[in-house]
Order: C-alpha cells, then sequence, then structure tokens
C-alpha cells in the first residue's frame, strides 16, 4: 500500500474544500461545546443535588412525656411510607450526646440541664423519588397532625429546588438536543456530498488505474473525521480541566465525542455509498 | 497479460429494452490495432468497457489472456487493468490540477520510485513542457487529448484503449495522435479505439476495423 499516495490526496481533500472544511469545523466546535456545556452543567447539578440529597433530612420532634404508643403510631406511619427510605428514633439522651459530638464547644451549657433539654424526635430520611412528587411538604403537614407531634422541620428546600432545575435543563437540553440534530444531519450530510462531489472523478481513476477504491475512500473517511477529531480533542482537554475544577466526572463528555463520531461515521459511509 | 482479448457471444443490455451488444464475437492478439468504428450509439464504447472489466455481459464472455472477466476476482480485475492504459471519451483529467500532477497521478498511485524523470521525460514527449504548472483547464481540447493519451501510458501498459480520442480535434492533432500509437503500436503495444472517423483509419494500413451497427459487428476487415 502507498500510504504516501493517500496522505497527499487527504491534504489534497482538504486543501481543494478548506471552506467547507472551515464551515464543518464551526459546526463542530459550536455543536460539541453547547452540548458537552450543557451535560456538564447537568452533571454539576446532579451532583450537587446527591450532596444536599444526603445531608437533608426531616424531624418529627415530640411532647415531653407523649404516650409511647402514639409515637410508635408516628413511626409505624413513616416507616410504612414507599418513599421514606429509613426512620430513626432519636430519644432524649442520644439527642443530649449528638449535641456533644456535633457542638464540643458548647457541651458545658448542657450541665445547666438537670436532665436532656432535647425532645425525643424521630428523623426521617426520604428515597428520592420523595423529591419528585410534592411529597415532603405534604407529609409533613399529615405528620404535625398527631396530637404528640410538637412540630415538623426539614432542611429538603434545597434539594427540591436543585431537583426542579434539573429537570427544566433536562428538558430544555433535549429539545435543543433534538432541534439541533434535525438541523445538523442534512447540513453535514450536505457539506460532506459537495466536498465528494468535488473528488468522484478520483474514486473512479484509482479504480481504472488498477487500485482498490477502498483506501481512498478510507482516506475520504478519515478526512471527514479530521475536523471532528480536532475539535473533539479541544473539548476533551477544556471539559477534563472544568471536569476537575468542580469534581464532576468527564464520561457524560466522551460518550458525547464517541455518539458524534459515530454519526461521522455513518454519514461518511452513507456519501460513499450513493 | 494481456496477449489476447476474445469476446465470446457477449451480450449487454441497459435498462432491460436497450440491446447494447448482441451476440458479439471476436478476438484481438497482442500487438494489433483495431479500430471499432460506427455510428454514435453503436455499442463502440460498451465495448471498451467491456475490456476493462467496468460492465460485465449479460451473456456470453469476455476473456483477458484466458480470465472470463465475470468469474475473476475484484482483486484479479485491478491487476489486469495495471496493465492496460485507457483514454476515456471525457478525458477524466483532474481539472483542478496541473499538467504536472495529472501526469504523475498514476505514477504515485503506484508508488513509483522515478516520478520526475518519467514526468519530464513525457512531457518533453508530448510538447507540453513550457505548460508543465499549467491547470488542466486552461489547455486547448487537442493539448487535453494530448495530457490524456500520455497519462494513459506513462505506466507502460501493453493495451492501450482510447474512446472517441479525435473528436472535436484539429486536424494537426489528430494527425499527432494518431502517429503516436502508430510509434507505440511499432513497440508492441496492442491498441483498441473507438472512432466515427473514418478518415484516420486509412492512416494506419495494417489496422483491423470492426464495424458496430446496433449492438452488432457487420463488417470485419
Amino acid at each position: 500500500m502507498n500510504i504516501r499516495f493517500y496522505i497527499q490526496e487527504l491534504f489534497s481533500i482538504m486543501r481543494k474544500s478548506r471552506s467547507d472544511f472551515i464551515f464543518l469545523l464551526v459546526i463542530y466546535f459550536l455543536s460539541l461545546v453547547i452540548f458537552s456545556a450543557a451535560i456538564q452543567s447537568y452533571s454539576y447539578i446532579s451532583k450537587l443535588l446527591d450532596e444536599t440529597f444526603s445531608a437533608s433530612y426531616m424531624k418529627v420532634f415530640f411532647e415531653d412525656d407523649s404516650d409511647e404508643r402514639m409515637v410508635s403510631l408516628v413511626r409505624k406511619c413513616a416507616e410504612e411510607s414507599p418513599v421514606v427510605e429509613r426512620v430513626e428514633l432519636i430519644t432524649k439522651e442520644k439527642a443530649r450526646d449528638e449535641f456533644k459530638s456535633r457542638f464540643p464547644r458548647y457541651s458545658a451549657l448542657l450541665e445547666l440541664f438537670p436532665g436532656s433539654p432535647f425532645p425525643q424526635n424521630l428523623e426521617i430520611k426520604f428515597s428520592s423519588r420523595a423529591l419528585g412528587v410534592g411529597y415532603i411538604d405534604e407529609f409533613m403537614g399529615f405528620l404535625s397532625n398527631f396530637p404528640v407531634v410538637s412540630n415538623v422541620q426539614h432542611n429538603y428546600t434545597s434539594a427540591i429546588q436543585l431537583y426542579r432545575i434539573r429537570k427544566s435543563l433536562y428538558g430544555i437540553w433535549a429539545i435543543l438536543f433534538l432541534t439541533f440534530m434535525v438541523l445538523y444531519i442534512p447540513l453535514n450530510l450536505s457539506f460532506m456530498r459537495s466536498i465528494f462531489e468535488r473528488e468522484k472523478k478520483l474514486f473512479y481513476l484509482v479504480e481504472y488505474f488498477g487500485s482498490s477504491r477502498r483506501k481512498l475512500e478510507a482516506t475520504f473517511v478519515l478526512a471527514m473525521a479530521i475536523p471532528l477529531l480536532l475539535v473533539s480533542a479541544l473539548t476533551l482537554v477544556v471539559f477534563r480541566n472544568l471536569g476537575e475544577l468542580l469534581k464532576i466526572p468527564i464520561y457524560p463528555v466522551v460518550y458525547l465525542l464517541l455518539f458524534f463520531l459515530f454519526l461521522q461515521m455513518i454519514f461518511s459511509f452513507d456519501v460513499l455509498e450513493k | 497479460m494481456a496477449d489476447k482479448i476474445e469476446f465470446e457471444n457477449v451480450s449487454v443490455r441497459f435498462n432491460t429494452r436497450w440491446l447494447a451488444l448482441d451476440n458479439v464475437s471476436f478476438s484481438i492478439k497482442k500487438g494489433d490495432f483495431v479500430f471499432l468504428v460506427g455510428p454514435t450509439g453503436a455499442g463502440k464504447t460498451t465495448v471498451l468497457r467491456l475490456i476493462y472489466g467496468d460492465i460485465l455481459p449479460d451473456q456470453g464472455e469476455v476473456r483477458i489472456d484466458g480470465h472470463p472477466l465475470s468469474k475473476i476476482s475484484k482483486r484479479k480485475l485491478l491487476e489486469i487493468r495495471t496493465k492496460m492504459g485507457i483514454v476515456f471519451q471525457d478525458l477524466m483529467l483532474l481539472d483542478d490540477r496541473s499538467v504536472f500532477e495529472n501526469l504523475a497521478f498514476p505514477l504515485r498511485l503506484r508508488g513509483d520510485e522515478d516520478i520526475m524523470r518519467k514526468v519530464v521525460s513525457t512531457l518533453k514527449d508530448i510538447n507540453l513542457t513550457h505548460k508543465s504548472n499549467d491547470i488542466v483547464s486552461s489547455l486547448s481540447r487537442g493539448e487535453q487529448q494530448r495530457l490524456a493519451l500520455a497519462r494513459a501510458m506513462i505506466n507502460e501498459p501493453e493495451v492501450l484503449l482510447a474512446d472517441e480520442p479525435f473528436s472535436n480535434l484539429h486536424k494537426s492533432d489528430i494527425d499527432w495522435l494518431i502517429d503516436k500509437m502508430n510509434k507505440y503500436n511499432e513497440l508492441g503495444l496492442t491498441v483498441v479505439l473507438s472512432t466515427h472517423n473514418f478518415e484516420v483509419i486509412t492512416r494506419v494500413p495494417k489496422a483491423r476495423v470492426l464495424k458496430i451497427e446496433e449492438g452488432r459487428i457487420i463488417l470485419e476487415h
């Protein structure tokens, strides 16, 4: 195989259609940067959501000297909820110990009280399913109605807001992605076809001079992929650094790049086929 | 290689209705100079395309050195083509490249190490040295035809196939081409060319003439 010939033809194809290649480069750059940014912003919000969600809980405080049967009933109600992941009863003593371990500087304050100044309470952790259906506030209202319950509090508000932002982003990006694809596919194909038309004679000549067309086809596919590979490399570097900064994984961007490369291959073969 | 080209009861049908060749049989031996003559649409180009395996017959067989083209592999066909030089009716020159680049193309494709010497020598041979860097589209029809012939010959083929090489040419260009082909033939090259210019036939007394009309050989001389 005469590699030098095909390398020269590769550069010749790119030189001859340089304005098309520049335009393709711009299309690839815009599409990869926009969608990588979308994926990474989604990943970052997901990460924030996970962190916030895992640190969130609901507290159900009981009146002093509550009837234990009523406390058990409240606990049972919580445990039977399909969106509750974990329920833990925090006794007055345990609440005091927790306070000591959390705020050691103020533990001396507790000596002022004869017993534990903290009320007995239930700590409830929800599963992620609870975020989507407005269940947490509804459940909070439900538990507040028990006569033994003095107060119900939770810190899921931030997680709920982040969940809503993520859901909206997902919808917006999905619509944008589909719209973009509807424009991207025919635009990309028409540029590739016009490049191929300029080189068509080359494919016939190579065969008439007794060489296989396959190697030239591979050269064409490679020429078509080069702008995308360049933009992919740039995107990878930028978003890998961004990922390290924000502590989010890079693999969704890698999947996106592979998806675009896969599309590119299909388009190239389609152009050659026709 | 390419010592003998044989057509045995060859028929070719285009678009199921148009019979381009109808039961054609003939053979061409090494060193023959063959004119395929006949009106437009008679089947001359079809014969040439069958020889270089661009199309296959619907019936019958075309054999090059005994190899039936319908039965050999694509690889073998490409190998056979390396021994053929083809001048296409539409020339198939790379219009956006220079004269030099067009001549160098088959040599580069083959990985030839001596491209510069061969191209320079060929340019001198076809009197186009002064136009070496000119873009093909800027050449006259006669110059383009000379270039197409030179490109077909640069790999030193054993068979030259030329499809209507004299169309739209001045007499001087036709004279130059026919003299050149005669010289190649005297050196042992097999030449098969199609033309509807009957005048050129008289310039090659030893040539065989196959007259084709409506897909049939009506006269062999």
